[in-house]
């Protein structure tokens, strides 16, 4: 087997989707890093086969959309021993999940859920990342959530919980900042302060994505170029975070490879413009 | 059934917009997850009913059918015999059988990577058993069992379900014409470079599978088969199975 690249370049890398993957292969396009959605590759197959492919020239980042992590249900064994066993194929530069909650009595929901951030809910997403983390042997990545509602119950802000959730856990934080704008815009998240209150050493990772309004509020829908209002967040994070692996999300209506790695390109000018101001 | 629908005003904080449509925007998630996870499944069903049939059935199906895994992949198996029992789709008679046809080929595609079949280790197995003095050496294979790759599954069906699947194939020719009295048809699903493949068994082929994969020996299941069927061979489908990756270990009887 050949060696594989295993760090994490601190540069730009795609979501690299099923559509793209052949292409992709076939140009093996000048991208620091890439990142698929782990659920996608639980079996064997193709699409194990062709990540493994990927993963002989690129660092591969895990990006789980299913696990829930916030549920009162119990964690899905079976999921766990999925990502764990993917894990172990890949050799991932990271593994990341989203601050939601999924499942209730059985059913689950397929979607990324909110839930008031109370010190009940601390102490209880706290020992599940700690047992997710101990079952997969390395930490997670835990990202900020777009929401369209709130709750009143809430006795900190997503930025405090996760900060917290951090310190307890060990777990490292991915700043999702298109969230965060829409979060700004819908529920009026106060997004400097969300930057200030994580702890700067425990963020690993940035997503930017592209979002639609809709009626009265903008829905975080993969499926556009970055706003201008998301890049200027993401130098807001920069300078007051550091640099950090930065990926671009783009999920639905998806573009031709070259406007992704464009966007990407993006990223990276201002990864390397921060990089000089920082030296 | 909805998460969303009890939730009350005083619960949630005021936004610039009515909760309703923040509810919303989760519903429509949430249905349209559901939804592109069936499309993804069922992607002749698709084009044999038409899209505005279909989002009517996965409505309809998701309301009786809540998800119960966070990787949606996983979702969809219920539909085959949802749709035995969906009034409007009656007419087509042979949907389920399609769709369950369709469900074998996705979790066909998916299905985990196991070891072929240890070739060599069967090869070696009449030697070991003359060595170990353990009975007759000609016999050996008769008491063998197999454990199927977890691609395959065995379908059967009244209607040609199998010519259905394969004229809605990307590349198919357009034109085609198929007589449902065609059937029936018999069918292996199993993956092949990363495809899922359907292939054609006779009448006494399948019953041999069958009782394999229900775990007869070969022997048994020979047996059983040749009293339906006098003539059956399962020497020119035998070679043709070990090598097509249908099955990934043996195991032989312990005889006494």
């Amino acid at each position: 087997m050949k060696a594989l690249p295993a760090i994490w370049p601190l540069n730009a890398g795609i979501g690299l989707r099923a559509p793209h993957t052949r292409e992709f292969l076939a140009r093996r396009p000048k991208v620091g890093w890439v990142e698929v959605h782990s659920e996608n590759f639980f079996g064997g197959g193709a699409p194990l086969a062709t990540l493994l492919q990927v993963r002989e020239h690129y660092p591969v980042s895990l990006h789980g959309v299913g696990m829930g992590l916030a549920s009162a249900d119990a964690l899905d064994p079976g999921h766990l021993n999925a990502l764990r066993r993917l894990c172990d194929a890949v050799e991932p530069a990271a593994v990341s999940e989203h601050l939601c909650w999924n499942r209730s009595h059985g059913v689950v929901f397929n979607d990324l859920l909110p839930f008031p951030y109370t010190r009940a809910a601390l102490d209880h997403v706290a020992a599940r990342v700690q047992q997710a983390q101990e079952a997969l042997g390395r930490p997670l990545l835990l990202e900020n959530l777009s929401s369209y509602l709130a709750f009143k119950r809430s006795e900190m802000t997503e930025g405090e919980f996760l900060a917290a959730l951090a310190r307890r856990t060990g777990c490292g934080l991915l700043v999702d900042l298109q969230n965060l704008h829409v979060n700004a815009v819908n529920l009026g998240t106060d997004v400097r302060a969300h930057l200030d209150a994580l702890p700067a050493e425990r963020v690993m990772e940035y997503h930017l994505a592209g979002a639609s309004p809709q009626e009265g509020c903008l829905v975080d829908t993969h499926d556009a170029p970055v706003d201008e209002a998301t890049w200027a967040l993401y130098e807001a994070a920069l300078e007051r975070i550091g640099p950090r692996p930065t990926l671009i999300e783009w999920d639905q209506g998806l573009p031709h490879l070259p406007v992704l790695l464009a966007e990407a390109r993006k990223a990276q000018h201002r990864l390397e413009a921060c990089h000089v101001a920082l030296c | 059934m909805s998460p969303f629908a009890d939730t009350p005003d005083d619960f949630v904080r005021p936004t610039r917009y009515p909760l309703s449509e923040a509810l919303d925007i989760y519903r429509n998630n949430w249905r349209h997850n559901l939804r592109q996870a069936l499309a993804g499944a069922y992607p002749v069903l698709v084009q044999v009913v038409g899209e505005a049939f279909f989002r009517q059935l996965a409505t309809r199906f998701m309301d009786e059918h809540p998800s119960a895994s966070g990787n949606l992949h996983d979702y969809g198996d219920a539909l085959p015999a949802f749709l035995q029992g969906f009034a409007p789709a009656q007419p087509l008679s042979y949907l389920p059988d399609l769709a369950a046809l369709e469900w074998a080929c996705h979790r066909a595609y998916f299905a985990p990577d196991e070891p072929p079949l240890d070739l060599q280790a069967l090869a070696r197995l009449p030697e070991q058993v003359a060595e170990g003095g353990a009975g007759v050496v000609e016999d050996t294979l008769e008491h063998l069992r197999f454990e199927f790759h977890p691609a395959c599954t065995l379908l059967a069906s009244p209607w040609p379900v199998d010519a259905i699947w394969r004229a809605h194939q990307p590349g198919a020719p357009e034109d085609f014409r198929i007589d449902l009295k065609d059937g029936p048809c018999r069918v292996l699903v199993n993956r092949s470079e990363g495809e899922a493949t359907v292939s054609a068994l006779a009448e006494d082929e399948f019953r041999w599978l069958r009782e394999i994969h229900a775990g007869a020996t070969l022997g048994d299941a020979t047996a059983r088969t040749l009293e339906h069927h006098p003539d059956f061979n399962p020497g020119i489908l035998l070679p043709r199975l070990a090598l097509g990756g249908t099955w990934t270990r043996f195991t032989l009887e312990n005889r006494s």
